[in-house]
């Protein structure tokens, strides 16, 4: 992937906490920073709690707010080579003009992510005809070409049935059919493939990795599973705790992972053959709970390279080698900090 | 869905069986024969009633011979009033509960699904829990609460409408009063549900695609969300057409409007046990059709059952 | 967002107590259903001790200060009080000492009324005379004779004598209390219409309990008559007994606290009683089916579905009519329709609860199926049966209302048992007269109740099962 390709989305230093009955803050997200160029594919692995489809709903401010919040952050979004939009602070209905058309979602379960009671068809349809204006004709027409592109046979009579009558797999393309609808520059796929059954996964990571080749749609791609990132991602970040502890591009991270829990995860899947899906073997211990987040840097209770100032400081961001980044105090602290693609660029 | 109709079509008539059976039975083994009011009837006379009415025979014989009769159509004679049948009691006080009960349904749809869309979409807010403690009052204040207040509030201090009775011609605004104090119960169930089918529908997966999809709110409420959320409220219609039905009792009663309530209230006081079975029989035939429609509705709006 | 609320929810389950102190304290930071159980504890007290508390007889009538306000007090008289010269004085005054008698003067206008009144009790007919005090000879027939404040209508003759004041005669509709008492059948009432705004004092000194003297306005006379409903104070040797009533008065004069207190004896009895009944049939029914499972299940739960659509109310109805209007026959007829809830509910109870590890204990150990399902699976599912139980009390008090509404209250030893329900059918007949405090003290006691037990309900459901929260 081309370095100068220009940034579609970045965000910087974001924080997203939920504020619970009595006050408290679950600090979901709590810091974290990660870009996507133009045509790239990043993937951001991390347990089930890790923040990562929370950062992302941020990022379509999907989230409802209160109870969410944003006590610090930007998002940037490139809407075209001119116009650059920070997305945290902009009115709502900026972003929902956004939504759909230029940045595309798709979410990890689609037997309940489908309209159970509206035909493939209106929901499909419903997204050309908000934002560009479509007529119903033209739309049906975008939607069966988009539909026999996403591997539905028969789109002509699929078309007009509901969602409940398609299988697990079947949904999950009809969902990529729809984020594709307006041709978005960004598309976030949210653990697009963990609902499903191992072969039907693979199918559909095929036909992302299909789609991305002929649109050369940005990805985001959220998983917690190693083996998805390493068929398609061009660049990983792992989140932990609600922050990126580590982001490289894809061969450096496989080749030397170097935050201990990277090294945990890629411990725990088989290396030689890295795109067949494996359960993720946990490393010791679990999650933090993130109303209480541990001292210094969170991983240390579990990590087992801890030392001195694990539970006391927390490690920043710090380019340890060239274009790979970690927050671990077992590397020179002396790197420079992580500062975003432009310095990247250099 | 033919199996979900058929299932149901099935059961329709086994409901107005039980009916018949309770009804007759009922009526049977009570105390006191229907004519042993009846001023002193010469004893071949009586026989001559008794055979006519198949008294004489055995109750599983009069049975069947009334089995007959309602198959045919025919709800038998009125005690009471000597020259008419129960169908003919219908005939003539069917249509001012009809009107009445549409009217209030109509009323309680509108209002209920009103107040719950607008509590259910900003939960939590002022209007929420304003809406939502008014309908708690609508829930527990009975029509023959609410009656009587609304007639001495807008008939007695403010004279807007007649403190009761009925239009023979049909609409007028006699119906005000009657219609709103049936009506109240229903609007305020139908908010609650309404509110926490919303409730329920916002945080499924399917709206936040929706939202995802950059839809503007009004297209998600009205097009994604209320299709879902209205579920609840359809199959609370069921029952909701008995409750009408029943409560129109109290309330023809209160506005003294001349409806089959009245009729049915009257003639079980005046032991007229002829019309009352009849009557019974007649309403429960209806609300048994009307729960049928009301399921094949459901089954319309809800896609997963029309294509079981 | 599901992580993040999976989280949330986590973060609720932090301190490990039991159930049921959790949902105490639960149910104590919602301030409506404290409030509730404050209100129902009130009502539920004076019911309990109501013939204790009781101001007066609830049953006790004195229709000359029948339909008074609130706070309207009175002393206890006779109907006709008559004082004459020589002879013992009437009832309630004593023996000796002196008596003075405020009373309306009333003989002002009096006009001849002849009411005819059909065999129905329906008025026919409303004729009134010329009044010759304003000398005017013509005779009226209104449809209306609404009587405005200080006027009477005076029917019968001596025992029989009655007055009726503050009432309306309508063409078309039942005679008023008391004057229907005087008018039996098809007959045509002869009465006078009074009018009268002063006031005269009356007083009556006596001595060995005979009337010694007797003076109007200090002017000496043989013998006085005075009429209960004109009396607007009485005093008995200088010192006036007095009866307030809170609340005022219904029709008949009966003191409507009182009457408030002991129907809500009724009412929530048979709210209670009845519940039971239906919680009884319900939860055995309900347990059974879930525990049994399969076709049994379904049969059983079919029965519930077909029993649903059928229109109980009518039954019930019907069931008062034909077999008489005893309270143990409102509790089965009631109970036998709210009991199908009660099973289904603990049905889907059972149906979760009987595939848990506990349960698959207690049966690996050999207990009976009735061990199982009344000594583990009724138990466990005992929030869910005190939400709706307290939810259903409400419904069966409701349905007890209307059937009193109806006109079908209940009866014991021929007398009727007077409930919320049926001191609201009367209020209403009084509210539409314009009195309106009896529908309102009733309604409010019985809607109160009603509010409180459905709150009450809803907290408790609240406080066992966070997650239901706002539903329903």
């Amino acid at each position: 992937m081309s370095e100068s390709a220009p940034v579609v989305l970045e965000v910087r230093d974001l924080k997203t906490y939920f504020r619970t009955d009595d006050g408290a803050d679950v600090k979901a997200v709590d810091g974290a920073s990660f870009y996507v160029r133009a045509g790239e594919v990043l993937g951001i692995v991390g347990e089930s709690g890790s923040g990562k489809s929370v950062a992302n709903l941020s990022v379509l401010r999907l989230l409802p707010e209160p109870p969410a919040h944003h006590p610090s952050g930007e998002i940037f979004f490139q809407r075209n080579p001119t116009q650059r939009l920070e997305l945290l602070r902009a009115p709502l209905s900026t972003v929902r003009k956004l939504r759909g058309r230029e940045m595309a979602m798709i979410f990890q379960d689609p037997m309940t992510s489908l309209n159970p009671f509206l035909k493939v068809s209106r929901q499909l349809t419903e997204v050309l005809e908000e934002h560009e204006g479509t007529g119903p004709e033209e739309s049906r027409a975008r939607a069966l070409e988009l539909l026999s592109a996403v591997g539905i046979p028969a789109p002509e009579r699929r078309i007009d049935q509901y969602p409940h009558q398609f299988s697990g797999g079947m949904r999950q393309r009809v969902m990529i059919a729809m984020a594709l609808m307006c041709e978005p520059t960004l598309l976030v796929a949210d653990e697009p493939t963990t609902a499903l059954d191992v072969t039907i996964s693979a199918q559909i990571l095929d036909l992302l990795r299909r789609i991305h080749g002929e649109r050369k749609t940005a990805i985001v791609l959220i998983t917690h599973d190693l083996g998805v990132i390493a068929g398609m991602a061009h660049r990983v970040a792992v989140m932990y705790a609600g922050k990126v502890i580590e982001t490289a591009p894809v061969r450096e991270l496989f080749k030397k992972p170097l935050h201990p829990y990277a090294q945990g995860l890629l411990a725990s899947i088989p290396r030689l053959d890295a795109t067949r899906r494996e359960e993720l073997k946990p490393i010791g211990g679990s999650p933090p709970d993130l109303r209480a987040v541990p001292s210094g840097c969170a991983f240390h209770p579990r990590c087992p390279h801890r030392f001195e100032p694990c539970d006391k400081k927390v490690p920043p961001l710090l380019e340890v080698e060239p274009g790979h980044y970690a927050a671990c105090f077992l590397h020179p602290q002396d790197k420079p900090p992580y500062r975003g693609p432009e310095e990247e660029k250099k | 869905m033919l199996k979900y109709i058929l299932r149901r079509l099935v059961t329709a008539p086994l409901v107005i069986f039980l009916l018949l059976v309770i009804t007759f039975t009922m009526v049977r083994v009570a105390p006191g024969s229907p004519f042993s009011s009846e001023k002193a009837t010469p004893p071949e006379i009586q026989e001559r009633q008794r055979a006519f009415y198949h008294l004489d025979k055995s109750i599983p014989v009069q049975f069947i011979y009334y089995l007959g009769n309602v198959v045919r159509g025919d709800l038998g004679p009125s005690l009471k009033y000597k020259d008419l049948t129960v169908n003919e009691i219908i005939s003539r006080h069917w249509l001012p509960s009809f009107v009445l009960g549409t009217t209030a349904m109509a009323l309680a749809l509108v209002m209920g699904m009103t107040a719950g869309i607008l509590a259910g979409l900003k939960p939590n807010s002022r209007w929420d829990y304003s809406s939502m403690t008014i309908s708690m009052v609508g829930i527990t204040l009975p029509a023959f609460v609410t009656g009587p207040l609304l007639v001495v509030v807008f008939s007695l201090k403010l004279g807007w409408f007649r403190v009761s009775g009925w239009d023979a011609n049909g609409f007028s605004k006699d119906i005000v009063l009657p219609a709103i104090t049936l009506s109240l119960p229903y609007a305020a169930r139908i908010a609650r549900l309404m509110r926490a089918g919303l409730l329920e529908v916002v945080n499924q997966d399917y709206i936040r695609t929706a939202r995802a999809k950059g839809l503007r709110e009004h297209v998600v409420v009205l097009r994604h969300a209320l299709k879902g959320a209205l579920l609840p409220v359809v199959s609370f219609l069921g029952p909701a057409v008995a409750f009408i039905i029943t409560g129109s009792l109290v309330v023809e009663t209160i506005f003294q409007v001349p409806g089959l309530g009245r009729q049915f209230t009257q003639s079980a006081l005046n032991r007229d046990y002829g019309l009352t079975q009849g009557l019974v029989v007649f309403v429960g035939t209806l609300l048994v059709v009307l729960n049928l429609v009301v399921d094949v509705a459901y089954g319309f709006l809800d896609p997963r059952i029309r294509y079981d | 967002m599901t992580e993040a609320v999976a989280v949330q929810e986590e973060k609720k389950e932090a301190p490990p107590r039991s159930l049921w102190g959790e949902a105490w304290s639960r149910l104590r930071k919602n301030r409506f259903a404290v409030m509730s159980l404050a209100w129902l504890s009130v009502i539920g007290i004076a019911a309990a001790l109501a013939p204790w508390i009781v101001p007066y007889d609830p049953q006790h009538q004195e229709w000359w200060t029948g339909k008074r306000p609130p706070l309207y007090s009175h002393a206890t008289l006779e109907l006709i009080m008559t004082f004459s010269e020589g002879s013992a004085p009437p009832a309630p005054f004593p023996s000796s000492g002196t008596h003075v008698i405020k009373v309306k003067k009333e003989e002002a206008r009096t006009r001849d009324l002849r009411i005819k009144v059909s065999h129905d009790g329906k008025v026919e007919h409303i004729e009134l005379g010329p009044d010759l005090d304003a000398d005017d000879p013509h005779s009226e027939s209104p449809d209306v004779l609404a009587l405005a404040s200080g006027e009477r209508i005076v029917a019968g003759e001596g025992e029989k004598r009655v007055a009726a004041a503050a009432t309306t005669v309508e063409k078309g509709k039942v005679l008023p209390e008391p004057l229907a008492g005087a008018a039996t059948g098809q007959a045509v009432l002869v009465a006078q219409w009074r009018k009268g705004e002063r006031t005269r004092e009356v007083e009556a000194r006596v001595e060995q309990g005979k009337v010694a003297s007797l003076a109007v306005d200090s002017k000496p006379e043989k013998r006085v008559e005075v009429a209960a409903d004109e009396v607007l104070d009485v005093a008995l040797d200088g010192s006036p007994f007095v009866h307030t009533h809170l609340l005022g008065t219904d029709d008949s004069g009966r003191d409507i606290l009182s009457r408030i207190i002991f129907g809500g004896r009724i009412s929530l009895m048979v709210g209670i009683v009845a519940t039971l009944v239906s919680l009884v049939i319900g939860v055995a029914y309900g347990a059974l089916s879930g525990y049994a499972g399969g076709r049994t299940d379904e049969l059983m739960m079919r029965i519930v579905d077909i029993l649903y659509a059928i229109p109980f109310m009518f039954f019930v109805i019907i069931l008062l009519v034909l077999f008489g209007r005893s309270l143990i026959l409102l509790f089965a007829a009631i109970g036998a329709v709210e009991w199908l809830t009660m099973a289904r509910i603990v049905r889907g109870q059972v149906l979760s609860l009987k595939e848990k590890e506990f349960i698959e204990a207690a049966r690996v150990s050999g207990t009976s199926t009735f061990g199982i399902v009344f000594g583990h699976l009724v138990p466990n599912s005992l929030g869910t049966v005190i939400v709706y139980t307290t939810l259903t009390i409400p419904e069966v008090i409701l349905t007890e209302a209307f059937l009193s509404f109806l006109g079908l209250s209940v009866q014991y030893n021929g007398q009727n048992l007077e409930s919320w329900g049926s001191l609201t059918k009367s209020g209403m007949d009084l509210a539409l007269g314009g009195f309106p405090w009896l529908l309102l003290w009733s309604a409010t006691a019985l809607s109160l109740t009603l509010f409180a037990l459905n709150f009450l309900g809803d907290g408790l459901r609240d406080a066992l099962d966070p997650r239901l929260r706002g539903k329903g």
